[in-house]
């Protein structure tokens, strides 16, 4: 078992390893080692991880202790990161989960962008983390590979598709991860394990490297942490121009760890809550958790503000449509060896085949509309900062659940219900970001979303952080696994 | 109307995929619900809109 002062390490957050990392109070390697061991004796229960390899891991932080830098050392000097499989790492293999990538051989010849920010600043890749089949899924359920395991109820879903990454943090085998969202799937995985996900403005963080995404303009890059200091933390390092990628945007890269220390209070905020859309369909408990969250906004100092995003139910079966852009990757595939699908990606793929050019044309136009409809909320009389929702309007549910229903309406399946609240920030691009809300009475976490203005992440991250200081829902650790 | 032999006819003539006629049946209200889901895009009068590619968050946000 691993022994109580290595558990106690891990207990600590990105940023606190990393200043004593840097410090030379901890080692790479002792740190490392802490990692190996957490990692070895909870996957086998938790299955956060499609590959990991002791050894070179050990190796690169020895490999930092005996080369630390001349002048100040890195930011993530020797600390450990997991990569979700579906980013490239140099020399390694990327399946996105898939057996369709294992079998053609696929091996990276260089790191997506967002791992070589990683490793630029110091960041060890401590292994490949689990995911559902090709990111294309919210539940996390992988039937190619295993289905991580919830650290809050192993026999729960852990959300998707960035699932081994909140599985792998929300668990302490890693103070950090990272994941990709394009529709939810790095704040969906975050609600449901009790952690913190955030998706920066699309263009912030590099997307080249991201392996058979569904459409490069809703895909995003971002870190999943244990607290919003530690997602700032990732951001600083992650943000900023990449020219190698079509979707980057040159803008200056802002200090996003100062500013945290900016606010202690939401006063001067307006904080929009819509009457429709995002509380439309939400378990009650979910619900309840979510909306005492957002009076605790109030205390804070922000003023509420209902406001209305016309048409959005609607507006949102664009998605359905741009999503289908994953088929230029897919088809080829399909038509050679469609038995390395599961059943379940296999037939989604078959449906996307029924997009035509006009539903495409047509939800590009309808995406355009919904992106003002937003802006409007932000800009017009109202002038909201922040939108604020349920990240997820359930929580955590057992992996043969297949469809939910909320009160009267028909059931709806769970993949799409995941969705439904988080897929409007990528279809807009804007920031948004999970926090820890509360718990159900069952004990499954479930979190609170806000949505900023683009590039205003400071704003994001300082009101965040202010909420989740005086909420404390991020103190709490999972049964699951002995933490 | 959406059948089982429309479903796996389309398949193979638009994107040369090959699927069995029971394969095809368990698709044809995977399709129905793509199609009822996708008309509702229609009631959006979109013919001066400008799609949403070369997509830029900022673009709504300027003066």
């Amino acid at each position: 078992m691993i022994a109580p002062a290595q558990l106690d390490l891990l207990e600590l957050s990105a940023m606190e390893l990393a200043l004593q990392l840097r410090s030379g109070a901890l080692t790479a390697t002792q740190l490392a080692q802490a990692v190996c061991e957490r990692i070895e004796v909870t996957e086998p229960i938790l299955h956060a991880f499609i590959s990991f390899d002791r050894a070179a891991l050990l190796e690169a932080a020895a490999a930092a202790d005996r080369h630390p830098s001349t002048s100040a050392p890195a930011l993530m000097h020797g600390l450990p990161v997991a990569v979700k499989d579906n980013l490239d790492v140099a020399g390694v293999g990327t399946t996105a989960g898939s057996r369709v990538l294992g079998h053609v051989g696929r091996v990276a010849l260089e790191d997506a962008g967002a791992v070589a920010k990683m490793r630029e600043a110091g960041a060890l890749v401590v292994g490949k983390a689990n995911l559902h089949e090709f990111a294309y899924g919210a539940t996390g359920v992988n039937l190619r590979h295993t289905t991580p395991a919830n650290p809050w109820d192993l026999m729960r879903i852990p959300g998707g598709s960035s699932s081994g990454s909140a599985v792998a943090v929300a668990a302490r085998q890693v103070p950090m991860a990272l994941g990709t969202d394009a529709a939810g799937s790095i704040r969906m995985p975050a609600s449901l394990c009790g952690i913190v996900g955030l998706k920066a403005t699309f263009g912030r963080v590099s997307t080249r490297g991201v392996v058979a995404s569904h459409n490069a303009t809703v895909d995003h890059v971002g870190p999943l942490a244990r607290s919003v200091a530690d997602v700032a933390f990732g951001l600083q390092v992650l943000a900023g121009y990449d020219p190698a990628d079509s979707t980057s945007i040159d803008e200056p890269v802002p200090d996003y760890i100062t500013a945290l220390d900016q606010r202690d209070s939401l006063r001067g905020l307006k904080v929009g809550v819509t009457a429709t859309y995002f509380f439309d369909a939400v378990d009650a408990e979910v619900e309840s958790g979510v909306r005492t969250a957002i009076e605790l906004l109030g205390r804070l100092g922000a003023t509420l503000v209902s406001v209305d995003i016309p048409d959005l139910q609607d507006m949102m079966a664009a998605r359905l449509a741009i999503f289908a852009d994953g088929l230029a990757f897919h088809i080829p595939h399909l038509r050679a060896h469609p038995e390395l699908y599961s059943r379940e990606i296999r037939h989604r793929l078959y449906v996307d085949t029924f997009v035509q050019a006009h539903d495409y044309a047509r939800a590009n136009r309808v995406r355009r509309l919904l992106q003002e409809r937003f802006a409007r909320v932000f800009l017009d009389d109202l002038g909201v900062d922040l939108l604020a929702s349920p990240t997820t309007p359930i929580a955590a549910l057992p992996p043969d659940q297949w469809s939910v229903s909320f009160g009267q309406s028909q059931p709806e399946p769970v993949g799409l219900a995941l969705l439904r609240l988080t897929a409007p920030a990528n279809l807009t691009g804007l920031p948004a970001i999970s926090v820890p809300a509360g718990f159900t009475a069952a004990g499954l976490p479930f979190g609170l979303q806000l949505i900023a203005r683009p590039y205003d992440e400071r704003l994001l991250l300082a009101a965040a952080h202010v909420y989740e200081q005086a909420a404390g829902w991020y103190k709490r650790r999972p049964p699951g696994v002995g933490a | 109307v959406i059948t089982a032999e429309y479903v796996q006819e389309f398949l193979k003539a638009s994107a040369d995929l090959d699927v069995p006629l029971s394969v095809a049946e368990e698709l044809v209200p995977l399709v129905r619900g793509q199609r009822e889901a996708l008309a509702r895009l229609d009631r959006f009068d979109v013919a001066s809109v400008r799609p949403a590619v070369g997509f830029d968050p900022r673009t709504p946000f300027r003066a």
